[in-house]
């Protein structure tokens, strides 16, 4: 071949590797490159800040009702070292960091060749893994997965004390520091059994012995051999725990999350690793094994997601090289297709495409885009105001591990969280546990006796752990609005979580009745809500808002519908109000509507129907199956007036649910009780007291027999 | 140079079909029954009376204890809910008439249509009354059910409460109108869901509802021999080739048995220290909380006595569920002179009346709780 030729081949392949490269790298940073989201994110912090002042033992220190100690107590060291010395800045940084390391690694050090076919698949890998680029101890599990793949294969490359030390070492620290891993054993098993070693000397009795070595490193920890098993109960907590159980908790089974972007981009390597072991001319059974062992890890809890997505990848890549070596060294089988020549191009190309547009939308749990920080969904601002002046002791029932975070980190000092659900789940308290959120949910306080003749009620639990906070997630409205009759009060209105207090604890009352003050205030008060700006705030940065300018209202929508629930309805529509105004979306209609039904109940129960003005809000908005129904159900409509009255009223509705208050005020006149009752009701849904109080006046001089005309000298009694 | 494939025979080149085959039918089991097992997995068990399983009715178990169930059809807790649709329900309410003394608000109950109706100026409409709470012996309440926005059965109970002078008063707690706005807080008060389901809970014997809506149709109403002896269903499956187990409350522990009654009557163990004190009127009410409060009940372990049901102390010592409460007080000086009257058991000896008089008017007080109601204290203790 001539030397020119070479030459511009060679120029060929290295612009085409600057390419790939450039790709990966600019993807991997839009996939990490999001506020920091991860609900461990507080807990981890504060276990490490523990481990720094001098214990051994964190979980036993910050939970209340926890005994043992736990295995990876070294997990929180690195986040906490590195949140100290550079803040957020540096945690993005690692995200950034791993998501592109990983990258890397898989695309120029594990994969031999450099394609398209092999860009989309390290891309799609790190999009199944998202999760493990946030400083959580899953980003140690996902790494630890590749460092042991390539430890395991330079150990059989050739086999030295050294190389074998290092790995036990490895394993040593992925015990200490993370929780999964037996998943290091199964991945060593499976690339000595799934790789050959070209020496003689790597016998199967010497695998096994690895195999031994490695779990015995494992157990180095404060659990000793118990790690184990915890491990092994943390990779399938279906071993120990039913899955209706897991079903509401971190390890739910995939199955629940299909929706999700790295679920799909699991599912599509799935398929690619299927089909490379179907067509290779050399599927060894262990690949066929591992293959099936990867599966039921990833869909029975979606916890394992990130780092079975590696591992996987790492199959597959494996898998895609034998195929090619097979090609060139046995030509009679270029019969089947490698996946490259398969795919073509345009697939590949599409995967790579839908990955870079999937990286720079808003990912499902998270409050904000693309950006830089924290995001509000774990935001602990609001968190340190509700509870810092709050001096409790005993105990604090959280929700999940945010909760238990935010309270360890922030307010470090009184009352402890109970337990996180992962130490339930190892101390076989999770069933306990999830029991006691479902009867916080369902409002369940008095003593009764369960289907199985256990006791069931939240008040025993409660009052056996002397729990005097309640921490609970603001997305969950049903136990928000559970609470709302009990002795639990909240310490917030917003938030990521909302603190309850018990209703006249010394240690909470002041911060009681400074809530219960804001509660009047924003719901029977002149209050108009200030929406947080499109760039995002001091804790989180949107880059896309901060491009765009278009706003996400996600955190509106949060905090309208846990205003709804603790039953401060007018204060909800005051927050939906500009949402309203910019198309916020089916949420924010739906929410609209949802408030209008619950205001129209409430007339219901206090004049015996429910006004025209908040029927027909409902009608108008909702999209509910059963709307008809629980208009005439919950509202008891009775009697329409004629036409005009009916026609003003809808023509004011239609425009009142586009967030044009104003102009709905407009229409409404003094012709008829419901007209002047809807007109009271939207000035002072906009803060004009005076007008309200004197369209009330009027309605009550005008239309004494009325019956809107009691609603009327009921609100201005309430004024 | 080895061959790749001489260490492992996991390893070696195969045909794919085999394996494949092999480990995918394996690896589908695992993962059919990984999904299968969350899809259909048993849910977390509920409150027992929304159980999915229908308990027995009553005329079931008469089939094989007919005397305790015909002594059972008259005790007030088998009566303790009544559909108020029925004749005996209309006959004692319809033309019952109450003014709400702050008001001066007329309520007036009328039969129409197989139906009882509450008519009242405050009402846009007449009200239908569904339920009637009680069983009578203390007094009736009638409740209407609505359905909230969520499709939930909520309720509102009236204020007005028939009493056995056979004339309608102010319902025991609401007598103040419980917002001072008028309208229908006038007569009624609202109970929110969650007060609903508990308030029905103890006056049924089986609850089912769908997303929180009540299934009227199937609802087993009175507390029924299910819900004290769970566990008919099998009972009843094991006749004739099965052991008839059933929960037997005499092998409880005392306050076990009375947590069971405690379930309605109020437990010890969910009230505050706070509202744990004898001066508390209410607290007569609970007639379970008072009892384990008692030196008698908390002193019971201590009796050294040869007969283990002499000493001891819980509901059933002096009260047969299954009948209604005896009014012989005779009955109830020999229950305390069982131990306080017993040269075997060596408790305390009454020092200020005779050993022979009645004890209930000194140590078991009645407290009055409304102009028509009284409650005997269970406190049982020396009146300072």
């Amino acid at each position: 071949m001539p030397r020119s030729r070479i030459s511009h081949t060679s120029r060929t392949a290295v612009a085409n590797e600057r390419r790939c490269c450039a790709a990966c790298l600019a993807i991997a940073t839009l996939i990490a490159l999001h506020p920091i989201s991860t609900h461990d994110f507080w807990w981890q912090l504060s276990r490490g800040r523990t481990v720094v002042d001098g214990t051994l033992a964190p979980s036993q220190l910050l939970l209340a009702g926890e005994t043992t100690a736990s295995a990876d107590w070294l997990g929180g060291v690195p986040i906490y070292a590195l949140f100290s010395l550079g803040g957020i800045t540096l945690l993005m940084g690692l995200k950034l960091l791993s998501s592109a390391v990983v990258g890397l690694d898989l695309l120029f050090v594990k994969a031999r060749q450099r394609s398209l076919a092999t860009l989309a698949i390290v891309l799609l890998t790190l999009l199944a893994a998202r999760h493990a680029w946030e400083p959580t101890p899953l980003l140690y599990d996902t790494i630890g997965v590749t460092l042991v793949w390539s430890m395991i294969e330079r150990l059989q490359d050739r086999s030295s004390t050294g190389r074998l030390i290092i790995l036990l070492i490895a394993m040593a620290v992925w015990a200490n520091t993370s929780p999964l891993c037996v998943l290091g054993i199964l991945v060593g098993t499976s690339t000595m059994l799934v790789r050959p070693s070209s020496s003689l000397l790597f016998t199967r009795r010497r695998s096994i012995a690895i195999v031994v070595m490695m779990a015995a490193a494992c157990c180095t920890t404060p659990r000793g051999p118990a790690t184990l098993w915890d491990s092994a109960r943390l990779l399938m907590p279906m071993l120990t725990t039913s899955a209706s159980v897991l079903q509401s908790t971190q390890w739910r089974p995939l199955v629940f999350s299909f929706h999700k972007p790295e679920v799909l981009a699991f599912v599509l390597l799935s398929v690619a690793l299927f089909y490379t072991l179907l067509k290779s001319p050399r599927t060894s059974v262990v690949a066929v094994l591992a293959y099936f062992v990867i599966q039921l890890l990833a869909w029975s809890s979606q916890l394992n997601l990130a780092p079975v997505s590696i591992w996987l990848t790492l199959l597959l890549l494996r898998q895609v090289d034998t195929n090619q070596t097979s090609l060139v060294t046995e030509p009679h089988l270029l019969k089947h297709e490698s996946l490259g020549n398969w795919a073509g191009k345009l697939f590949p190309a599409a995967v790579v495409l839908l990955v870079a547009v999937a990286a720079v939308d808003r990912w499902p749990e998270s409050l904000s885009r693309t950006g830089w920080g924290i995001d509000p969904s774990i935001s602990g601002d609001e968190f340190l105001e509700s509870v810092k002046d709050v001096r409790t002791t005993g105990s604090a029932h959280c929700a999940g591990i945010r909760e238990a975070g935010l309270l360890c980190w922030f307010k470090p000092e009184g009352a402890k969280p109970f337990d996180t659900p992962r130490q339930a789940l190892l101390s076989g308290r999770l069933r306990q546990n999830v029991l006691l959120n479902e009867e916080l949910s369902t409002g369940w306080q008095i003593p009764h006796r369960r289907e199985n003749n256990s006791w069931g009620g939240w008040w025993l639990t409660l009052k056996e752990r002397e729990t005097t906070l309640l921490i609970v997630p603001s997305e969950e409205i049903e136990l928000i609005g559970a609470l709302e009759p009990t002795i639990w009060k909240p310490l917030a209105l917003s938030g990521a979580s909302l603190v309850f207090g018990v209703a006249g604890d010394p240690a909470c009352s002041p911060q009681i009745a400074r809530i219960l003050h804001l509660r009047e205030h924003v719901d029977q008060n002149v209050w108009r809500y200030d929406p947080v700006s499109a760039a995002g705030d001091e804790s989180h940065c949107d880059l896309v808002g901060l491009l765009t300018g278009r706003r996400t209202f996600l955190v509106d929508l949060r905090l309208a519908k846990s205003f709804r629930a603790m039953r401060l309805t007018v204060a909800a529509l005051r927050v939906l109000n500009p949402i309203l105004k910019t198309d916020g979306g089916q949420i924010a209609h739906e929410e609209f509507a949802r408030s209008q039904l619950e205001l129209g109940y409430r007339e219901r129960l206090e004049m015996g129907q429910s006004s025209l003005l908040r029927a027909f809000a409902f009608r108008e908005t909702t999209t509910a199956p059963e709307s008809e129904q629980l208009a005439v159900e919950s509202l008891n409509l009775l009697a329409m007036p004629d036409d005009t009255v009916t026609k003003r009223i809808q023509t004011a509705v239609r425009t009142y649910a586009a967030g044009e208050t104003d102009r709905a005020i407009r229409v409404l006149t003094d012709e008829h009780p419901e007209l002047v009752y809807a007109r009271a009701q939207l000035l002072f849904e906009v803060g004009r007291l005076g007008e309200s109080i004197s369209a009330y006046q009027t309605l009550i001089t005008k239309f004494p027999d009325s019956r809107l005309s009691l609603a009327g000298r009921n609100a201005l009694a309430r004024l | 140079m080895p061959s790749h494939d001489s260490n492992f025979p996991g390893s070696r080149s195969v045909s794919f079909v085999t394996p494949v085959a092999v480990t995918g039918v394996l690896g589908l089991c695992i993962l059919g029954l990984c999904v299968s097992k969350s899809f259909y997995a048993t849910p977390l068990p509920s409150r027992k009376v929304f159980g999915s399983v229908t308990p027995p009715t009553m005329n079931q178990c008469a089939e094989c204890h007919p005397e305790v169930c015909e002594n059972f059809a008259t005790a007030p807790h088998r009566l303790t809910l009544t559909r108020a649709g029925s004749p005996e329900v209309r006959e004692r309410f319809a033309g019952q008439e109450y003014s709400f003394p702050e008001s001066n608000l007329t309520v007036r109950y009328e039969s129409r249509d197989d139906a009882l109706w509450l008519a009242s100026a405050a009402l846009p409409s007449p009200v239908r009354v569904d339920w009637i709470f009680g069983s009578g012996q203390h007094a009736q309440t009638p409740v209407s059910v609505i359905t909230n926005p969520d499709g939930q059965t909520e309720s509102l109970q009236h204020r007005a409460s028939w009493f056995p002078t056979d004339k309608l008063a102010a319902t025991p707690g609401l007598e103040v109108a419980s917002r001072e706005i008028p309208g229908l807080y006038d007569v009624f008060q609202h109970e929110d869901h969650v007060v609903t389901m508990d308030c029905f809970e103890c006056h049924v014997t089986h609850l089912p509802n769908h997303d929180g809506r009540i299934d009227e149709s199937q609802m087993i109403v009175g507390v029924g021999c299910e819900r004290c002896h769970p566990g008919g269903r099998d009972h009843m499956s094991n006749v004739g080739d099965g052991p008839l187990f059933i929960e037997k409350w005499s092998e409880l522990s005392p306050i076990e048995s009375v947590n069971r009654c405690g379930e309605c009557h109020r437990r010890a163990d969910q009230l505050t220290e706070a509202e744990l004190n004898p001066d508390r009127p209410l607290l007569a009410r609970f007639a379970s909380v008072g009892l384990v409060m008692s030196a008698c009940f908390k002193q019971q372990a201590l009796i050294d006595s040869e007969s283990p049901s002499q000493g001891r102390l819980d509901c059933l010592t002096c009260h047969d569920p299954h009948r209604p409460a005896s009014r012989n007080l005779q009955f109830y000086l020999e229950k305390c002179l069982e131990c306080h009257g017993s040269d075997d058991v060596k408790a305390a000896k009454c020092t200020s009346q005779s050993m022979t008089s009645n004890c209930l008017p000194c140590h078991m007080p009645k407290q009055p709780s409304t102009d028509h109601l009284e409650f005997t204290d269970h406190w049982i203790r020396i009146p300072q």
